[in-house]
């Protein structure tokens, strides 16, 4: 897999020069509370062959206010988009006895709207959840091969989020829908499993959830260096002490340090501790090694990982949200500075 | 070897020999005790919540266990688990006669439900799935202690040549390959970012052509490669299905049924968490639990077509957990060198100590309340008196003095005309009854000494004990803080005894921190239920009268009202399955009190040391389900 990104103002410029009128393109985003979900759909919106698909995640425990700043986020979008083709697609995250389904219902809908022939998907991660982003990514990348049709992915962030939410985590780790490689199969059950975990703040015990479920032989956590904040790392080093220190059993010079706001980055740096630590298996056991990456925190650097899976075929655990909450009284006004991080990133063959 | 006390679970210690070595025998012989045959021959339901020990018990029953006990050079690793075993036939000869194997439900055989085909083709599949993965374990097994395929025989029933013929079994390497295949067909199909139509699907993934389970009768190693001097011998399989619940309920339920089938020649046990079993089971497992010891298994159903072991909630379990966890202690203690080299080998020992009563100042205020209350109650020397008889000996000072304020208040309250009598005039009779204070009463009234002057309550082994909800994660929780505690002292060369204040302390302290960790789905209304509840009990158990003796620490609803609830997946079914999976709340159903059955929503030992409530079972509200339901806020569902 090749890729080709684009950062902040060359983003607006790829856009202009690429989608010309001969092409038809399909843009899946989502409908969230956060306002970086309307970046990419604004920006794309005077595009004539764009048509919009935005999914809404439906979780069983959100907060009324959230629902609010969602709300406002769809008027602004149903208003921005009149003159295109708009439509919103709802996806249960969660089945009836809590279990995570949200990959796989993701799956289905892009399979039965992508049977109109797009020359490019756009898929923007920037406010999807990574069970459903990461599918669909994968779904739009494979259909090259099927299609001809070109993924592409694009993710905005800030350094600071407008609205404070806090996710509620299921307490079942499990691997994206279509991340699992084959892992659990009696062929791999022998493997040396690598695990990658990507540390933010309050995924302390998801993580710790992860790592039972998963009994990796080694764990290297990614902390994000360099950062808005250039003391985050050490505060996450000071959270995780305990799980690194004594359960994960952690050597600290695999420590991984990895950008916050370049996927690039933290993409290129899982897939060359994957590749060397294949080449220096490869003549000491016969026994399969495996590297297994745990996004979590920041979309930006969750972007990175899931590049990194898509170039290697590699498995990601995780543990899907069930809701969120917040303290908010009411709904913050809409930015009217653009996010502080926007990326492109067309995969190709 | 670490700290056990910081692994928390013996299933975290990766190698085999050091989780055995931790293991009491106590709770497999427990276990074992009266079902040691239907165990073996039928189908099998244990349940229990997190940590109960029901998967460390599957772990020891594993091949790989029994091998490794049995094929230990040198010292013996657990000899006492090994009688254990020996006794309940699991371990024949010195040799392990089961060949058992742990298979969990992850999500790719929930996912199976998921699949957009007929209901049937779903059913097949995942029985296909957990055959073709049970025999895989089961080479596994094998191949850990060194046993490759080509030393074993696959051993059939009668009329299984086709069979035979289809799945390879007259070649154990054949054999293992047909089940890879099946294996693997369906992990593709169950993990496609699309699954293929129900028409395109490979004929052979479908169990129609895949019953092992109903035609396996054994499997014998022919030679053991590591000690030729041994002879072959025969194992029956057996499958341990770990998180059941973890399955669709409908798929639990069609598992259990085709499970139940006698035609099945492996043994099967099915492990879940109490909330998926479903309330007329509970009801009959409990029913059979209250019969009097030696008529039945604690614990079980008999007597149908399947057993249900239930892993705790019992009064008599409570008893013999006690000693579990103090054999489980005193294992640990012996794996941290800094006891072993100063001689330390007893936890309760430690903990065991006379408790501080409160200060002269604290007693001269509780004494000095209890005078006035005596005179507005205008009660006689000679009745209080009588009512300080009731109080055994035994009790200290403050206590006693604690509970006589109670005994005062209990006794105005049964006299409403105290305002009518005359200035001069007082009480001379009880109107309670005269009888000894039950020992309920004590605690109660040690309780409200807590309260009121920071006594320490939560002290001593059998407090430690109570405090574990017959949950062995959880005592080692508890009694890892202790234990640091221990360490830091005989580490400073100071005494290993730990007075009351400091484990008081530290437990209330570690339930403190318990409860701030809570992470799991719900838990922002199910942390703010548990503070409703336990206010509420805080409030009951503080009442001057003490009307519950020691307080309270459940509400009860109505069993009837309980059992439509767990009967759908309402919100509300949703929040109690994680409160009860993480103990914040202790489910106890078919509770008779009053003439009526309840089901009481039990604080679990954690938020009640959080707020200073008793750890015995029997004080609750009365409450209602719309009461409880009530006490959750509604939220917006997008």
């Amino acid at each position: 897999m090749k890729m080709i990104a684009n950062r902040d103002e060359d983003c607006g410029i790829f856009f202009r020069d690429y989608i010309t009128t001969d092409r038809k393109v399909l843009f899946i985003g989502t409908l969230g509370f956060n306002d970086v979900c309307l970046h990419f759909p604004l920006a794309l919106a005077a595009f004539p062959n764009i048509e919009f698909l935005f999914l809404v995640e439906e979780r069983p425990e959100v907060s009324e206010i959230l629902v609010k700043a969602a709300e406002r986020n769809r008027a602004t979008l149903t208003s921005a988009l009149a003159s295109s083709v708009c439509r919103f697609e709802a996806i249960s995250v969660m089945a009836a006895d809590m279990a995570n389904v949200a990959g796989r219902r993701a799956s289905m809908v892009f399979a039965s709207v992508c049977a109109g022939s797009y020359t490019d998907v756009f898929v923007d991660a920037s406010a999807m959840s990574r069970g459903v982003c990461f599918p669909i990514v994968k779904q739009a990348y494979t259909l090259f091969s099927r299609t001809g049709a070109h993924a592409h992915v694009v993710v905005a962030g800030r350094n600071k989020s407008t609205i404070k939410a806090t996710s509620t985590s299921s307490d079942v780790p499990q691997f994206i829908h279509g991340f699992q490689g084959e892992m659990e199969t009696d062929e791999l059950t022998p493997a040396i499993k690598l695990w990658i975990p990507q540390l933010s703040e309050g995924s302390l015990a998801s993580l710790g959830r992860i790592h039972r479920a998963l009994s990796p032989h080694e764990s290297c956590p990614l902390l994000p260096f360099p950062s808005a904040d250039p003391r985050r790392g050490d505060m996450l080093m000071r959270e995780f002490q305990t799980p690194i220190l004594d359960d994960w059993d952690v050597n600290l010079v695999d420590v991984i340090y990895a950008h916050e706001a370049d996927p690039t980055d933290v993409s290129e740096a899982i897939v060359r501790i994957d590749r060397a630590r294949a080449e220096s298996f490869k003549s000491s056991t016969v026994r399969p090694a495996r590297t297994v990456l745990s996004p979590a925190g920041s979309r930006i650097g969750s972007v990175g990982m899931l590049l990194a899976a898509l170039q290697l075929d590699l498995p990601i655990m995780y543990e899907e949200s069930i809701g969120y909450t917040s303290n908010l009284s009411s709904v913050p006004a809409l930015p009217t500075t653009i996010p502080d991080h926007q990326w492109h990133v067309w995969l190709t063959s | 070897m670490d700290n056990p006390f910081k692994k928390r679970r013996t299933e975290l210690v990766s190698d085999r020999r050091t989780m055995l070595s931790l293991v009491s025998p106590t709770p497999i012989e427990e276990f074992f005790r009266e079902d040691r045959e239907e165990l073996i021959e039928k189908l099998t339901l244990v349940v229990g919540t997190p940590g109960c020990g029901k998967t460390t018990i599957a772990q020891v029953v594993e091949f790989e266990s029994l091998a490794t006990l049995c094929f230990a050079t040198g010292n013996a690793i657990n000899k006492d688990l090994v009688d254990v075993l020996t006794v309940n036939r699991l371990i024949k000869d010195e040799m392990p006669a089961i060949l058992g194997h742990r298979l969990s439900m992850t999500t790719n055989f929930r996912d199976v439900w998921e699949l957009p085909y007929e209901e049937s083709t779903r059913t097949a599949l995942l029985r296909a799935f957990v055959q073709a993965k049970s025999v895989l374990g089961w080479f596994r097994q094998l191949e850990a202690m060194g046993i490759p395929p080509e030393d074993i025989e696959i051993v059939m029933g009668a009329n299984a040549e086709s069979v035979v013929t289809v799945t390879g079994a007259d070649d154990p390497m054949k054999f293992r390959q047909y089940a890879r295949d099946i294996e693997l067909s369906i992990f593709r199909i169950v993990t496609s970012l699309v699954p293929p139509e129900e028409r395109d699907l490979p004929h052979r993934s479908l169990n129609t052509r895949y019953d092992v389970f109903e035609v396996l009768q054994g499997i014998r190693i022919l030679r053991w490669r590591s000690s030729p001097e041994r002879p072959g011998v025969l194992l029956r399989p057996m499958m341990i299905i770990d998180d059941a619940h973890e399955l669709h309920p409908v798929q639990f339920i069609q598992l259990r049924d085709w499970l139940k089938s006698k035609a099945i020649g492996v043994s099967r046990w099915l492990l879940c968490r109490p909330d998926v079993v479903s309330p007329e089971d509970y009801r009959d497992a409990l029913t059979k639990d209250a019969v009097a010891e030696g008529a039945s298994a604690p614990g079980s159903s008999r007597g149908r077509d399947y057993l249900i072991k239930l892993m705790q909630l019992a009064s008599t379990r409570e008893k013999r957990f006690r000693l579990i966890a103090r054999d489980i202690a005193n294992r640990y203690i012996q794996g941290i060198p800094e006891f072993t080299r100063r001689g330390i080998r007893d936890l309760a020992g430690m903990l065991d100590q006379a408790v501080t009563p409160i200060s002269d100042g604290q007693l001269k205020q509780l004494r000095e309340q209890v005078d006035k209350l005596i005179k507005e109650s205008k009660f006689a020397p000679t009745l209080v008196d009588m009512l300080r008889s009731r109080i055994p000996a035994t009790a200290r000072p403050d206590e006693a003095l604690a509970t006589l304020r109670i005994l005062i208040h209990r006794e105005r309250n049964r006299t409403p005309q105290l305002g009518l009598l005359p200035d001069d005039e007082e009480h001379e009779e009880p109107v309670t009854v005269d009888k000894t204070v039950a020992p309920s009463l004590i605690e109660g009234a040690r309780i409200q000494l807590l309260h009121e002057f920071d006594r320490p309550y939560y002290h001593g082994m059998e407090k430690l004990t109570a405090a574990s909800n017959i949950n062995i994660e959880q005592f080692i929780k508890l009694g890892g803080s202790l234990v640091d505690e221990v360490l830091a002292r005989v580490i400073r060369d100071k005494p290993s005894d730990l007075a009351p204040k400091a484990q008081h302390t530290a437990l209330v302290l570690q339930a403190r921190q318990t409860m701030k960790d809570w992470d799991f789905p719900y838990n922002v209304l199910v942390r703010n239920l548990v503070n409703v509840m336990a206010n509420a009990c805080v409030e009951r158990t503080k009442r001057p009268n003490a009307p519950l003796d020691d307080g309270a620490n459940a509400f009860g609803v109505p069993q009837d009202e309980m059992d439509q609830v767990l009967a759908k997946h309402e919100r509300l079914a949703r929040i109690l399955h994680f409160a009860f999976a993480y103990r914040a709340l202790v489910f106890v159903p078919q509770y008779h009190c009053k003439g009526k059955v309840w089901c009481l929503l039990e604080l679990g030992a954690v938020p009640c040391m959080s707020y200073g409530l008793t750890l015995r079972r029997g004080g609750f509200i009365e409450s209602t389900l719309s009461k409880v339901q009530g006490l959750l806020p509604e939220v917006a569902s997008v």
